[in-house]
């Protein structure tokens, strides 16, 4: 094993010399390689330091070799290369000390695996948001992955991505293994899954032979989740017209849940990639909502999501954190054939014993607040519905530091199921600021009836309060609203 | 180290209560609100069944193979 340290600038010219060598590309093979790998990077910042290692053992690529590429006439080599990125300037000699490592887990930005499967070369990957040069904060769920880089254990926080080779996986399972790799990182209710596992679980649904790939229906995909242990959803255009579907996606991926949506076009596109998150809402509050409902003395109730804002996929045709608005999700594809892509379906995978959608959340939401407005007349207000863990949810409140002594309390005390829905409202200009004045609690374990554990509105607490339960009069500030993305 | 007396968060919590004057708790808000909800997600119900089925139906043609 060799581990190099180069400047970024001369990334393709040293990995160009790596690949004739290591896995003797030949000269067409490599110049096609070298044209995928500086697409990838174009985008990465230009300060970064990279470290290159050759003969790394990757399990990803290996389940491919074995059971695909070895069995081929032309030869494959077994092993890859591993680039790790830094954003400082790194020694060798910081690899041999206490404080070098410290240093480098710093500045620790992830890593890239380099297959000998030409022209798509990029592996496994996972990058930190913050490697590409952007002029807006990414919103996204991410996991903590671990790298041992020429000997010292580093870790980094980001979403599993990889390019499909285009043989053995094509996006349907490149997209299923990155979510199982997120999952199973991320909580211990998951495994990782190679391809040839996700080959496995669908061979019985299938009619005709799975290697090369022919892809998957959109129900096998949702097929091989169930198996791995969600409790999948599915929501089509068809199903939910307009901006409907991008409303579920959007209260989805807001709770953190990274989505899987399927893309089509007239032109015989079938595609899928994961919804991983969004960039910043940030406008100001002069943005002009449309009311979804109107309260009895005129004041209106507005949708969170109607905000214009581009969400972030992980796609294996491109780099990681790709920008996309929902409405035009193919928008990085230069190729025509791309053009006109339009969201056909959504694929949830959500947590098994999460039995209330986000669709029936927000109705009821809204539903409790028309209820609430016969009593006492509400301002007009903004709705933000989204999911979390109530473990998640009770530590954000306890360290809230708008929350009175007394909400924190009394929110703490509730009893919750593992996952709640969270409505929150407040009026747009505080809303702008990330700021509610409001809040209802939904137990997600109940998908037919409302199941609203507590709420929160305008200075009355209405929910269980020692064990029964009662109206109280809370004083209630604006509040910082509860966030399941990380921002980067 | 063992806590000190009166600490359980049930009593810290009836104290909080007290201190903003609760004079005027309505026991059975949060069930009324309950059921007017649910008599009122009815049509949101029979729609969604539909949408379950189309959903599916949906699916099955869409292959994924780009």
């Amino acid at each position: 094993m060799n581990f190099e340290i180069i400047d970024i600038k001369d990334l393709s010219t040293h990995l160009g010399g790596m690949l004739e060598s290591a896995f003797e590309f030949d000269s067409a093979e490599l110049a096609d390689s070298i044209k995928k790998l500086d697409t990838f990077i174009q985008k990465f910042r230009p300060d970064l330091v990279v470290g290159v290692e050759s003969f790394y053992i990757d399990k990803l690529y290996r389940d491919a070799y074995y059971h695909y590429y070895s069995s081929k006439l032309k030869e494959y080599k077994r092993n890859c290369i591993r680039v790790s990125f830094f954003s400082t300037a790194i020694s060798l000699s910081d690899f041999y000390s206490v404080q070098g490592a410290q240093k480098l887990q710093e500045h620790f930005m992830g890593f890239i695996i380099i297959r000998p499967t030409s022209p798509n070369i990029i592996g496994r990957n996972v990058l930190r948001p913050d490697i590409f040069v952007k002029n807006t904060i990414y919103h996204t769920s991410f996991a903590r992955f671990g790298a041992a880089v020429n000997g010292i254990k580093l870790e980094v926080e980001g979403f599993p991505h990889s390019s499909q080779d285009a043989e053995f996986m094509v996006c349907a399972e490149t997209t299923i293994w990155s979510l199982m790799e997120y999952f199973s990182n991320r909580y211990a209710e998951y495994k990782p899954v190679l391809p040839k596992t996700i080959h496995n679980v669908l061979s019985q649904l299938s009619m005709q032979r799975q290697v090369p790939s022919a892809g998957l229906t959109g129900l096998q995909i949702s097929y091989a989740l169930k198996e791995f242990g969600f409790g999948v959803k599915l929501y089509t255009a068809n199903s939910y017209p307009g901006v409907e579907l991008y409303r579920m996606i959007q209260m989805y991926v807001e709770s953190g849940i990274p989505t899987i949506v399927a893309i089509t076009n007239q032109n015989g596109i079938g595609h899928v990639m994961n919804i991983v998150g969004r960039t910043d809402l940030k406008i100001g509050g002069t943005f002009q909502y449309t009311p979804i409902e109107v309260f009895s003395n005129g004041s209106e109730l507005y949708d969170y999501y109607e905000q214009p804002a581009n969400y972030l996929v992980v796609d294996d045709n491109m780099a990681p954190y790709g920008v996309i608005p929902l409405s035009d999700p193919a928008c990085n594809y230069t190729n025509p054939i791309w053009q006109n892509c339009t969201i056909a379906a959504a694929i949830v995978p959500l947590y098994f014993r999460i039995y209330m959608e986000a669709d029936r959340a927000r109705n009821v939401a809204i539903q409790l607040l028309k209820s609430h407005d016969q009593r006492a007349h509400l301002p007009s207000l903004v709705l933000r519905v989204l999911l979390s863990s109530s473990r998640t949810f009770k530590h954000t409140v306890s360290l809230n530091e708008e929350l009175d002594l007394v909400v924190k309390t009394l929110i703490i005390n509730i009893k919750m199921p593992k996952f709640v829905w969270i409505a929150e409202v407040g009026p747009p200009d505080l809303m702008a600021d990330e700021k509610a004045t409001g809040l209802i609690l939904m137990d997600a374990t109940e998908p037919k009836k409302p199941a609203i554990l507590a709420y929160l509105l305008e200075n009355s607490y209405i929910g269980p309060a020692n064990g029964s339960s009662g109206q109280y009069s809370i004083p209630l500030s604006p509040f910082s609203i509860h966030k399941n993305l990380k921002p980067f | 180290m063992a806590g000190t007396p009166n600490t359980s968060s049930s009593q810290v919590l009836q104290k909080l209560l007290n201190q903003k004057e609760n004079g005027n708790v309505k026991p059975e808000m949060l069930h009324k609100i309950n059921n007017e909800v649910e008599r009122k997600m009815e049509q949101f119900d029979l729609q969604k069944k539909e949408r379950i089925a189309k959903a599916v139906q949906d699916l099955s043609m869409l292959v994924i193979n780009a």
